[in-house]
């Protein structure tokens, strides 16, 4: 079966005035209908960059080049703005980190989800209100008929992202890409929105990728992991390859940074060194630097290496993940 | 929001005092006698010294002031020496002439920069962003009585396209009837086209000229606050959503970046009374502008005061407008306290 979404060494460079900045290098990946990808690495490591071009919403100063970039059939590398657009919405829709300033503030909630649906489900005025309402209920935002006419600032911030997941899934897209949608929730609101958002994309059996940096969070709900670092998607597989097979050196740090629930705070561990800064020219492993397993032959072309149907890697030192 | 706008009011209550303080003590430190002024060329020393009585300006300074305080409770402004007339009386009579120029130059300047900055912010790099900000910083290079001087003389002294500067009406049409003291206004009701169309001519060179100086922040304001907004997040939510292009730019972009541009409007408002007073000059525009210049020429202190604390008043009602405008426009202000 064909996937959803097929990503075929996609790299994209900005353009500053500091010089060219090489945000993504080679990411492949590919998303199956129905499945849940979780994109983690820490932050700057490309996994927004990832889904902003996905979408095609970089901007003006991004160089994006791509071997194969198709979604749900459509070729994003040959699409005119005008097909990207008509996909947006309909076929791909995204969640952002903060949703309270990725609302407009100075209209109300329940309008800006009949907006959605007025030209994704061509609906005229008054049914795409109803339609709306019934998007707020189906979110359990309590009393919806009255905050149909709520602003954002009157609402809590977990209340925002769910408007924003009942307008995410409004239009009954096929791909949703959900960026930090909990960061900046607290717990308890944070397990309620992601339950959410599982139990609207499997009645609907859309695809998912959800960017985050909290491991423990996103080994719950997804299937599969890719792994970024520094504009390089390091590894991935199934939840099982990466939590318990971990191949890469940078992924076994990161879990070893991931609190669990019986670790103590002296069981964590930092990740040595930082990000490279990605306007230098860079090795062709963007790690080797911080790596405690680097060797004369990491300095060569960086491999892509099959371990198993579902797992990869991406290195010279493949299972050299310090227990 | 009835509260809003009382407090509103009553915060501006101490500018107010303090306007009229500022204004009693600067008019009186200015030099030259208005008793001598007022008593004519060939006064003796009595006959000034009895003028002065008759003014009370031979009073000491704070008692001067109280009877001034006093006057101004029961809204009276004082008595003009060149007019003869109360200066609330002159004020009224000219106050819709300032008022009509100055509006139609608000809309000259919102007409064109608005438009041209959305534009400019919408392709940022075009020739229409060069455009922008070439009209901008030349509107904002040359004095608006230079701009008025130029434009008379290629309008109405090259091209005669104009008519001749020399104030609201040329004499040979009728004066509308007064409704809203704005002739082009008035006599549109009194059905004089002729006369609506004569009033109108005589305004467009004065308007242009004051609207220019209103155009450049008014622009520059539109482009910057446009871009800001297409930049911010829910824009971006927006073209996720997959909304229309013409709906992200207008019903998501245009009315957020509108925000700031309605605040700074009570201040272009102000800003233009103030020019006022040397474009009227330069158009003959029977104004309170003109008023002014002649007041403080002639030390007429009562005029001088009166045209101060009516521009305060103004000031603050342009500013309580403005607020109530905002509170209409953007719904998070309603709640603010």
């Amino acid at each position: 079966m064909t996937p959803l979404l097929d990503i075929q060494n996609l790299s994209v460079d900005f353009a500053t005035r500091d010089g060219t900045v090489h945000a993504l290098e080679n990411v492949s990946f590919q998303l199956a209908r129905g499945e849940t990808m979780g994109l983690v690495g820490e932050s700057g490591s490309g996994k927004s960059v990832s889904a902003y071009a996905v979408m095609r919403l970089l901007g003006g100063s991004a160089r994006v080049r791509a071997d194969r970039m198709i979604s749900g059939g459509v070729d994003l590398l040959t699409a005119t703005d005008a097909e990207v657009a008509a996909l947006r919405g309909k076929r791909m829709t995204m969640i952002f980190q903060n949703a309270r300033s990725a609302l407009n503030p100075i209209r109300p909630i329940g309008q800006q989800i009949a907006d959605v649906l007025r030209v994704h489900r061509a609906m005229p005025r008054r049914a795409a209100k109803q339609a709306a309402i019934a998007a707020l209920a189906e979110v359990r935002i309590p009393d919806p008929e009255r905050r149909y006419h709520a602003y954002p600032f009157e609402l809590s911030g977990g209340m925002c992202q769910r408007v924003m997941i009942a307008l995410a899934f409004a239009s009954e897209p096929e791909l949703l890409i959900a960026d930090e949608p909990t960061t900046g929730l607290d717990v308890t609101t944070q397990a309620v929105i992601m339950d959410l958002i599982r139990e609207k994309s499997s009645q609907r059996r859309m695809s998912t990728i959800l960017i985050t940096h909290d491991l423990t969070l996103a080994a719950e709900y997804c299937d599969r992991f890719a792994v970024m670092h520094a504009g390089h998607v390091v590894e991935q597989g199934t939840t099982a390859d990466i939590f318990e097979r971990a191949a890469h050196p940078y992924t076994g740090l990161l879990m070893k940074a991931t609190p669990h629930g019986a670790s103590n705070l002296s069981d964590l561990a930092a990740i040595p060194g930082s990000l490279p800064d990605l306007r230098r020219d860079l090795p062709p492993c963007r790690f080797v630097h911080r790596c405690a397993h680097s060797a004369p032959a990491c300095a060569a072309a960086l491999p892509r290496v099959p371990l198993e149907p579902s797992h990869e890697v991406s290195c010279h030192m493949p299972w050299k993940v310090s227990a | 929001m009835i509260k809003l706008i009382a407090k509103r009011f009553l915060s501006a209550l101490p500018s107010l005092i303090g306007v009229i303080i500022v204004t009693f003590v600067i008019s009186h430190s200015l030099p030259g006698d208005p008793a001598a002024y007022f008593a004519g060329p060939s006064a003796t020393a009595e006959s000034i010294a009895e003028t002065k009585a008759r003014l009370g300006l031979d009073q000491p300074l704070p008692v001067q002031f109280v009877a001034y305080v006093g006057d101004l409770m029961q809204g009276d402004l004082g008595r003009s020496f060149n007019s003869g007339q109360p200066v609330l009386t002159d004020l009224i009579r000219r106050l819709p002439a300032s008022f009509e120029l100055t509006l139609y130059a608000l809309v000259f300047a919102i007409v064109v920069a608005v438009p041209l900055g959305l534009w400019a912010a919408v392709n940022p790099g075009s020739w229409i962003d060069h455009l922008c900000r070439g009209t901008v910083t030349a509107a904002a290079a040359f004095p608006s009585f230079f701009t008025a001087l130029v434009l008379i003389f290629v309008f109405y002294y090259k091209l005669g396209w104009a008519p001749s500067p020399i104030g609201r009406l040329a004499i040979y049409f009728p004066l509308p009837p007064t409704i809203t003291g704005f002739f082009t206004i008035d006599a549109l009701i009194a059905g004089d086209f002729a006369t609506a169309r004569a009033a109108l001519g005589q305004l467009i060179l004065p308007a242009i000229s004051l609207g220019l100086f209103a155009l450049a922040p008014l622009a520059r304001m539109t482009r910057a606050s446009m871009i800001g907004v297409l930049g911010s997040d829910f824009i971006t939510t927006a073209k996720a959503g997959g909304l229309p292009r013409r709906t992200i730019l207008w019903t998501y972009g245009f009315r957020n970046a509108l925000l700031p541009v309605v605040n700074i409007l009570g201040m272009i408002f102000s800003f233009l009374l103030g020019a006022n007073v040397l474009i009227e000059q330069v158009f003959g525009w029977p104004g309170i502008g003109s008023y002014a210049v002649e007041a403080v020429l002639t030390s007429d202190y009562a005029a001088i005061q009166g045209f101060v604390v009516m521009m305060a008043i103004l000031y603050i009602l342009l500013n309580l407008g403005v607020d109530i405008l905002n509170m209409i426009v953007d719904p998070r202000v309603r709640y603010d306290d």
